[in-house]
């Protein structure tokens, strides 16, 4: 028999959307509980949600803290980091505080957060407070939602929230979907290679210039130098000279891709831990956090990183 | 003690009492050459270290930052570090807001 947990002893749990009448069903009345009994919650959902819980909960929603979806999610990494930072603060004030989460991410960005969805799993429950992350099934493809399920130690159901049978523990939940990456397109804007460190300069002055092209704002260009530097020092540092760099706009991202010829394996969980000095490994974290989506790959005696910047910015 | 300067890669060190000016690029390239130039400079009961000029920071830099952190707890000083919009892009992706030892303050992006 499955034990059923509180709101506040869960960890990291998803609820998924899968009829109009969910959220009364199954949010409302926790949120309700939550409200009655003056404990702290941040809500940060889509504006569609928000309107259904703020008709079920009547004045109730107006004791709960909602939080902007765009601003929270505007990138992958930075949603992860946001969230960590706002709970580490609870945290450091003595606070426990449920988040209501809901990714406003489709197709490839919704693929590629899994990864962090899954690494909230080990990192959040030190900060004390549960994440709930609310999907809508019926809005995603089905496979999506069974790996969203995989990465979520719990599930809420009307029978409340319940330990989740099919989760898998990150670190294996990312070695089961190691994936090759698209092939390069056969025309690119940037093609350049870097041979040692000196050269790293005139390979952001290059990437800075085709960014600028594209007309970035100041502050997304500066991330993408940050992310590609990173990157392309650590091809230097543990692969094999020379870094090729390439450079191309699909659709409505800006795409680097880095390959060195060391053929190392990069550990499919590297850049996932936030270091907790500045002495600890930090350019994939920096790189993961610069770039939207951040992919690796190791195939024909290449090491491959692919970077994907959204253009315009914040996008989805 | 009389202003002196050097160019240390793409960055420019410039040096009097208490005061150093740091400008242009730190990456892994030239920062074992900064900080090995800047760490003895910090000293005296404060120490600004003014990088408003820096135009690019890796994480080699933040860690560099640490170092002279570090370098001012044992000596019991003040280091106070002036940073560029780059500085604080970087050190925010990084995750280090904050770095023991440092006060940092952080210029508005113009």
């Amino acid at each position: 028999m499955t034990a059923q947990l509180d709101g506040l002893r869960c960890h990291h749990s998803v609820l998924v959307i899968d009829a109009d009448d969910t959220l009364d069903k199954v949010l409302v009345p926790v949120l309700r509980r939550h409200a009655a009994g003056g404990e702290p919650v941040l809500l940060v959902v889509g504006a569609h949600t928000e309107r259904v819980l703020r008709q079920g909960l009547g004045d109730a929603a107006d004791r709960l803290e909602w939080g902007a979806q765009e601003q929270f999610y505007r990138q992958l990494g930075l949603a992860y980091s946001g969230f960590m930072r706002h709970l580490r603060e609870q945290s450091a004030h003595g606070r426990r505080v449920h988040v209501f989460g809901e990714p406003g991410y489709a197709g490839e960005r919704l693929t590629a957060y899994l990864p962090y969805e899954a690494f909230y799993n080990e990192i959040f429950p030190a900060f004390g407070s549960p994440l709930t992350c609310v999907y809508d099934q019926r809005t995603h493809p089905a496979g999506v939602i069974e790996e969203m399920r995989q990465v979520h130690s719990e599930e809420w159901t009307e029978r409340g929230c319940l330990p989740n049978a099919t989760y898998v523990p990150p670190g294996q939940f990312l070695n089961d979907r190691l994936r090759p990456l698209a092939p390069v397109p056969p025309h690119v804007e940037v093609d350049t290679v870097v041979c040692d460190l000196s050269e790293l300069t005139t390979c952001r002055t290059t990437l800075g210039r085709w960014a600028a092209a594209h007309h970035l704002p100041q502050a997304t260009l500066a991330q993408v130098l940050v992310a590609v530097n990173e990157v392309v020092t650590n091809g230097l540092g543990h692969g094999r000279t020379p870094v090729r760099v390439r450079a191309w706009r699909h659709e409505t991202n800006l795409v680097v891709q880095a390959d060195d010829h060391g053929g190392r394996r990069i550990p499919p969980d590297a850049g996932y831990r936030p270091p907790k000095q500045p002495r600890d490994p930090m350019g994939l974290w920096a790189a993961r956090q610069a770039a939207d989506i951040l992919a690796t790959d190791t195939s024909g005696g290449l090491t491959s990183v692919r970077m994907s910047f959204p253009h315009p910015p914040s996008v989805s | 003690m009389e202003r002196q300067s050097e160019v240390l890669g793409g960055c420019e060190l410039v040096w009097a009492s208490a005061e150093v000016r740091l400008g242009g690029e730190i990456d892994s390239a030239n920062v074992s050459l900064v900080e090995q130039r800047v760490l003895p400079l910090i000293s005296g009961p404060v120490t600004v270290i003014d990088c408003r000029s820096v135009t690019f920071l890796d994480a080699g830099g933040v860690r560099m930052l640490a170092r002279f952190g570090a370098a001012a707890l044992s000596a019991n000083t003040v280091v106070r570090v002036r940073c560029s919009p780059w500085m604080t892009i970087t050190l925010e992706l990084c995750g280090f807001e904050e770095l023991p030892g440092l006060v940092l303050t952080h210029e508005e992006p113009s």
